[in-house]
Order: C-alpha cells, then structure tokens, then sequence
C-alpha cells in the first residue's frame, strides 16, 4: 500500500509546503509509518522477520463497511431532492468516519512511543502534524471509500459518469474537515486543559456519537424519511441549513442533479472553504507547539502516585487472587495481571469506550417504535426486549481479552518467557480470569441487576442462561483470537483501524445464541439444558487454553 | 545542508552555554541551578548517581524538554526559543535504544537522513560506511527487531552522528558494544574532538571517561559539585581513579557495609 499512498501525497507535495510543512520530512515520516504498518511488531516478530503482516482484520472491516454502506446508498434512488440523500449519505459516512477515528486513531496523533526518535530531530510541529494526519487518511480514506461504494455505483447509475467526481472530491473534503476538526479539538485540550482531561473527552465525544448514531437510526432517520418530500422539500431555505456540513457536501450534487439555486451555491461554497479552513487553522495556529504537548503526554504525574499503603493491607487483587486461583503460582500470576490491567495505559481508553455502546444501544432497541419513554417502560415486562439487553453486552465485552494481548510497552513481556513454566498455558488462563472478573463481569452484573429490577422473577433464568453463554463467548474468543501473551503485541495501526469494524463481527455469534434462547423460551427445562451446555462447552476452551504449549503461542503471535 | 566545518564554523564561542538551569517535575526539583560552559572541540563527561539529572539536563539542551528556568546555548542559539534550529546542529544517540523495530538499519538511515535533508545517495553511503566499521555491514537488510543490544546501539550511533553535527550527546554510547567496536567508537570521539566537534558525554562507565573526556562535570541532586579535568580532580585530593572520586563526592561511603548487608538479606529468610 505504501506506494501509491505515497505517490498520492507526492501530488499534493505543494499543499503541504503551503501549509508550512517540510515536504522530503514528511514523505520520510508517512513512508516509515506506513512501512511498519505492513510489518508485525511484537514478542515473536522476530521469528519470521520478512513475512508481511496479514491485515485480515483491516480488510474485513472494508468488507463489513462496503455491505453496510450499499443500504444507505440506495436512499440515492428513493429520496428525492438529492440535496437530502446526498445529505443523509455524508451524514452516515461522516458519522462512521469520526466513530472510526475517536475509537481507533486518536492514538496514532498522539502517539508518544517514537518521541525519543522524532523530538530531537528538526522537525517542526506543522511537519509532525501533517504527517500524522496523512496517516490516519491513508486508512480514514480507504474506510470512506468502502462506505461509499455502493453511493458511487447507485450515483453514478442515475445522474451519470460525472457523479464519481463531485462524489469523490465531496468525500475528500468530508474526511478532511472530520481530521481537521479532531484535530483542532484535541490539540485545544491538549494545550488548554492538559492530557488527563483530553481522554476523558475523548470518551465523552464517544459517548456522543455513539448515542447520536444509535437514536439517528432509531428515531430521527425513519421520521426524516417520511417527512422527506413533505417538509424538507424546501430545506435548503431554512436558516440552519447553512451549519450542516453534510448538506454542504450534498450541494455540488444537488446542482449536478439540475437544482442550481442560490442556497446550493452558497452550500457548495461552505464546502470548498471551511474544511481547508479547519485544516489551515490547525496547523498554523496549533501545530506549532504540538511537540511540547507529545513531551508533556509522556512525561509522568511526577510521583502523584505515591500512596501510603497500611502495611500488611490485603490488597482487593490479593483476595480475589486467593478465591479464584488454586496455588501460589495462579495467585501471583493473577495478582500482577490484575495490577497491570488496572494501569496500562492504552487498555483501559480501547476497553472503555467499546462498552458505551451497551447502553445506548440497549436503550435504542429497547425503546424502538414507542410513542414515548413512559409507554416503552411501562410495557417492558411484557416483552423479551432484556434478552436484546443481555445479548448486546454478550457480544461487546467479551472482546475486552483480546485487547489485553496488546500493549505499547510490549517489550515487558520477557518476564514471562523468562519464568519458569513448562507451557504458557497458565498465564493465558489467569489473563481470561482477570479481564473477566475485571471487565466483563461487572458490566454484565450490571446488565443482569437491571434486568431483573425491571422484569422482575421471570427473568432470572434468562440472566443465568445469558451469563453462560457471556462465559462461554468470552473462553471461546479468549482460545480463537488472544492466545498471545499478555500485553505482548504492539497494536499496529492497521489492527487499531480493524478495531472498530471488528467489534460488529463479534455480534454475529451472540445474535445466534440469543435468537436460540428466544426459540426456547416457551420451554424453561430446555433452557436449563441450553445453560448447562454452554458451561460444559465452555470448558472445552479453557482446557485447550491451559494446554497451550508455547509453539502454539508463537503461532497465534505471528 | 549541513553545517560541515568550513571557514566561518572557526568559531571561538563555547559551543554549550547553561545558566541557571533548573527544572521541576511537579513539586520535586531536578535541576537546582546548573552553569555550565563547554568550548568548541571539547569532550566533556557528565557523570553522576542515578537520578541526579542528566539526562534531564540532556533532554533540555537537545531541546526536547521545555518548561525549564534559565538559559541554555547551544550552538549560538537559545534551545528555548529556536530548538529546530539547534536540533540541526546537533546529533543525540540516546540511553535506551529508541528506534522503528520494524525497520531495517538501512530503511531507518535513510529515514533519519531525510529528515535531516541528506540526499538519498549521500545516506547510503555514509550509512553503509559508518556501520561496516562498526562491524555491521551484513546485516543492512534486516529487520532492527532481530538485533542484539549492541547492534542495536551501532545503528544508533550511526543515526546519531550521519549528518555530521557540530555537538554530539551521547548517552551511555558503548552499553552492549563488544570490545573491538568500543575500542572503534573511543578512537571516533577523539578523533571528531580534534575535527572541532564538541562532545557531551553522559556515562556510568568511569574508567572511559576518565580516558575520553579532557574535562569532566560531576552532578549529584541537581547540582554540579565538581567541574574541571581529571588532573585536576585528583590534584584536588580526592583520590587516584576516578570512580574514587566520584564515589568520595556522591555517596556517603561504605560501600562495603552496604554490601555486606545486601548479601546478609539472604540470611534474614532462611531465619524465618
């Protein structure tokens, strides 16, 4: 991929020396992140030092975006004017495009692993920026193109071949005011409020956008296309039409399609200049400090930390350790896996943000095709809606285990090759009982006590079937997808931009088991059955995970 | 592009100039007022007890670090103020090896050269000349990730020193170099010193620095508490080698009832 990326940016050598960019700094920087993109990095890398990185996962993600993008291109045919599909399409790809880049690429802006390579060189802040930015385009773009695939042919099926230009530069500009606005955003906070608050806002705008992409589909979208001819025939003569960017990408279309009208040109106008606006006020008013600020992420607290432990305190890790682990070696080895997950960095801001979806989610489904929210809870016990509850966390905690095989600080893991175990095995299984009791089970227990607040009696058998098959999936992805050591793997970015996308595959298993659980509702002794089998499968796993020897773990790392 | 020596470099300022420097992490001070002044073609190392402030006082004149009260020079300009400027100027070869693993040493040569504006052909062949003399000439295509620690430190060398820079700091420079490189890397510092290059010299190793520095700079707590060449340490009574006088300035002493105890923690399980 490195080639044409960089031929790409090769055209638009001018722009960033425009933008007060060193061009030859840039190429150099782009060119080094994208070759060891290709490249795995991690524990056993070094095994097989010129096999290229499989990057499944990423293409999967493509895949799964290109399927889900064909729907919401076929609104071209459906709704008319085009100001309002064309709207509602960049709406969608926007919306996919800043859930993409808050969960997966806020890391790759403000990454600080090479600041002892990239600091004390000449390069400037604007350079670094630009080059960083590049990046995460490199793979924004190509998740935007397979958004868009289905738009493109659906477009260009009905207004003909010059579609696929306007659509395409609409694209460009789109994923450039959705960086430059991220990017404005946290180098603001960055500077202003300091790196401990810009996570947090990093989730809270997670938060956001999960919830407005949730309820837009839920609500807002049906209303939008029912309303569609009616009342927003005219929608580009009210006031805040203006503020919307997806109608300022949608206009240039609007007048292709034969709709020139003044709004429209206005639109188009807003569309021409503010992204390159966004992006020039981010990199001439911000850039230049952002290496003091990359120096500051990485500095420590200066030894905030330091708590005054009583002495000879058990520790809640310590007593967990000793109910859940049989000897002392277990004990330790959970005991320190428990502390690391705790306070690695990285894990807790990628575990965090993927469980907000649980929630709103849940509450979307929940409260779908109600009048009101009183009516939706006054009508909840009747239905089988907590099973949509329990099964959604079913499929978005469990891929927490994954995660705890990646880490920045990946060269740590040494310690474990170094201890004396014959197979991997244990630390792998003590791995799962901690990111489950850490993680997943108190998010479930959460989602269960709710459950049953509101349902009441007749759901316990459905919280305890649930909680098997959470067990069951959890082992069962823990054997499939995270057989590596812990924290053992550098996240590359092309397995951070499969994250997001990756989180729907996940949904497919537990979908299944809940659609089975609700068959089987009518019967409960069958539902018995189904629990009782999902804890014995669920033992199949777990066993195959303790006898892992370690050429197994060599072959799951590579 | 680079500043190679040519006949306006014959410059008599001191190459380094720090006045007052401190420096706080939150509430704990780490530099308590440094001055210091390094001429041109100097050597000097800069040794102290772990956590005393060197690589702090390096990261600030390598123009990493800010946030910094006082003055430091380097190279005629204020690392405050114009750090590209100084960074360069100046070459760095850090403590722990931070490089792309993923990366072959020439891919990450050609990256670093770029950077500094070498044409692609001029940072083959210095890349390619500077590792074969330190032993690495067969290795040029593989992969960082694959390299012991001391190959790992001739890349850094090299990645410190290819684009010819007026002041070198180097940090721990020969940890993990077998005994012909480091005979190789000393003989390349002596000689870059008599080129006019100035070297900042951070080190544990006291008996190279004792040889390779013509003045050295003690620093314990965030101060410098002992600044001249070695002769001159001595003559200031301290003692015969310089891990002499250095153990003299930054412990307490006692060294061997410290060890004494450290072997006795043994005995302390085997009682219980």
């Amino acid at each position: 991929m490195t080639r044409p990326v960089l031929y790409l940016f090769d055209r638009l050598a001018g722009l960033v020396r425009r933008l007060g960019g060193d061009y030859p700094q840039f190429r150099a920087i782009l060119e080094a992140k994208l070759i060891l993109d290709s490249r795995r990095q991690g524990m056993f890398a070094d095994l097989h030092p010129s096999r290229q990185k499989k990057r499944g996962a990423f293409n999967l993600t493509l895949l799964l975006f290109a399927c889900m993008g064909a729907p919401v291109g076929a609104t071209l045919l459906m709704v008319e004017p085009a100001l309002m599909s064309m709207g509602t399409i960049h709406l969608f790809i926007m919306t996919m495009m800043t859930m993409s880049l808050l969960a997966d690429f806020s890391s790759v802006l403000l990454d600080t692993a090479d600041n002892l390579i990239l600091l004390p060189r000449p390069v400037s802040g604007r350079t670094l920026v630009l080059a960083r930015l590049a990046h995460i385009a490199t793979y924004l773009g190509l998740l935007a193109l397979s958004l868009s695939l289905g738009s493109l042919v659906f477009g260009t099926w009905k207004w003909g071949l010059a579609f696929a230009p306007v659509f395409v530069v609409a694209l460009a500009l789109s994923m450039l005011l959705v960086l430059s606005l991220a990017g404005i955003l946290y180098l603001c906070v960055l500077r202003f409020a300091g790196r401990e608050r810009l996570r947090d806002i990093i989730v809270y705008a997670q938060v956001v956008m999960t919830a407005i992409v949730v309820l837009g589909y839920q609500r807002v979208l049906p209303r939008l296309m029912v309303l569609a001819e009616r009342r927003f025939a005219g929608l580009e003569h009210r006031g805040w039409a203006y503020l919307l960017p997806p109608l300022w990408l949608a206009a240039p279309l609007d007048i292709l399609a034969g709709r020139m009208a003044m709004p429209q040109i206005i639109m188009t106008v807003e569309a021409l200049i503010l992204p390159p606006l966004a992006l020039l006020i981010l990199v001439r008013h911000l850039a230049p400090r952002f290496q003091e600020s990359l120096a500051g992420l990485e500095a420590g607290p200066g030894g905030r930390f330091v708590r005054q432990a009583g002495p000879r305190r058990q520790s809640l890790a310590g007593w967990i350790a000793s109910v859940v682990s049989r000897d002392r070696t277990g004990q330790a080895l959970f005991e320190f896996l428990w502390r690391l997950c705790s306070r690695d960095r990285h894990l807790k801001m990628r575990a965090y943000p993927n469980l907000l979806f649980i929630p709103i989610a849940a509450f979307g489904i929940i409260a779908a095709g109600q009048r009101d929210l009183a009516t939706a809870l006054e009508q909840l016990p009747h239905t089988s809606k907590h099973l949509v509850a329990l099964y959604v966390a079913c499929a978005t905690v469990p891929p927490i285990v994954v995660l705890a095989g990646y880490s920045d600080e990946y060269e740590a893991a040494w310690i474990f090759l170094a201890l004396p175990f014959r197979r991997p095995g244990r630390v792998l299984l003590e791995t799962v009982k901690v990111v489950g009791l850490r993680f997943v089970l108190p998010i479930h227990a959460a989602i269960c006590a709710l459950v049953l607040l509101v349902w009441g009696r007749c759901a316990i058998l459905d919280v305890l079937v649930a909680t098997a098959a959470l067990v069951l999936v959890t082992v069962s992805l823990a054997y499939l997808m995270a057989r590596r050591l812990p924290f053992s793997q550098r996240m590359g970015t092309g397995q951070r931009a499969g994250g997001f996308g990756g989180a729907f595959l996940h949904l497919v298993v537990p979908a299944l088991i809940g659609v089975t659980h609700y068959a089987l509702r009518p019967r409960p002794w069958t539902l018995v059955g189904l629990m009782v089998a999902f804890l014995l499968a669920a033992a199949v796993p777990a066993r195959a995970i303790v006898r892992t020897e370690w050429a197994g773990i060599r072959r799951a790392s590579q | 592009m680079t500043p190679d020596a040519g006949p306006d470099s014959v410059r008599t300022d001191p190459a380094i100039i720090v006045r007052g420097l401190r420096k706080s992490y939150g509430t704990r001070e780490v530099l308590r007022g440094i001055d210091l002044e390094v001429a041109r073609g100097q050597v000097l190392g800069y040794i102290g007890p772990n956590g005393a402030g060197k690589t702090t006082t390096v990261k600030i004149l390598i123009g990493v670090l800010d946030g910094f009260e006082g003055q430091a020079i380097v190279c005629g300009h204020d690392v405050a103020r114009q750090p590209l400027e100084v960074k360069r100027r100046i070459g760095y070869v850090p403590e722990s090896a931070a490089l792309y693993e993923g990366l072959t040493p020439r891919e990450y040569l050609r990256f670093i050269g770029r950077i500094h504006g070498l044409a692609d052909c001029e940072i083959d062949r210095r890349g390619a000349r500077m590792l074969a003399q330190l032993g690495l000439s067969d290795e040029l295509d593989d992969r960082i990730a694959t390299f012991s620690k001391g190959m790992r430190q001739k890349v850094l060398l090299v990645a410190g020193m290819m684009h010819n820079p007026e002041v070198l700091f180097l940090d721990e420079p020969l940890s993990g170099l077998d005994a012909n490189a480091v005979v190789v890397v000393k003989e390349i510092i002596a000689r870059l010193a008599r080129r006019g290059k100035t070297i900042f010299y951070c080190s544990h190793v006291m008996d190279v620095v004792e040889r390779v520095c013509d003045r050295i700079a003690i620093i314990d707590d965030g101060r410098i508490i002992a600044d001249g060449s070695f002769e001159e340490l001595q003559a200031a009574g301290r003692g015969e080698s310089l891990e002499r006088i250095f153990t003299q300035l930054t412990s307490a002493g006692g060294h061997e009832q410290a060890a004494e105890a450290f072997i006795r923690a043994f005995d302390v399980e085997m009682r219980a």
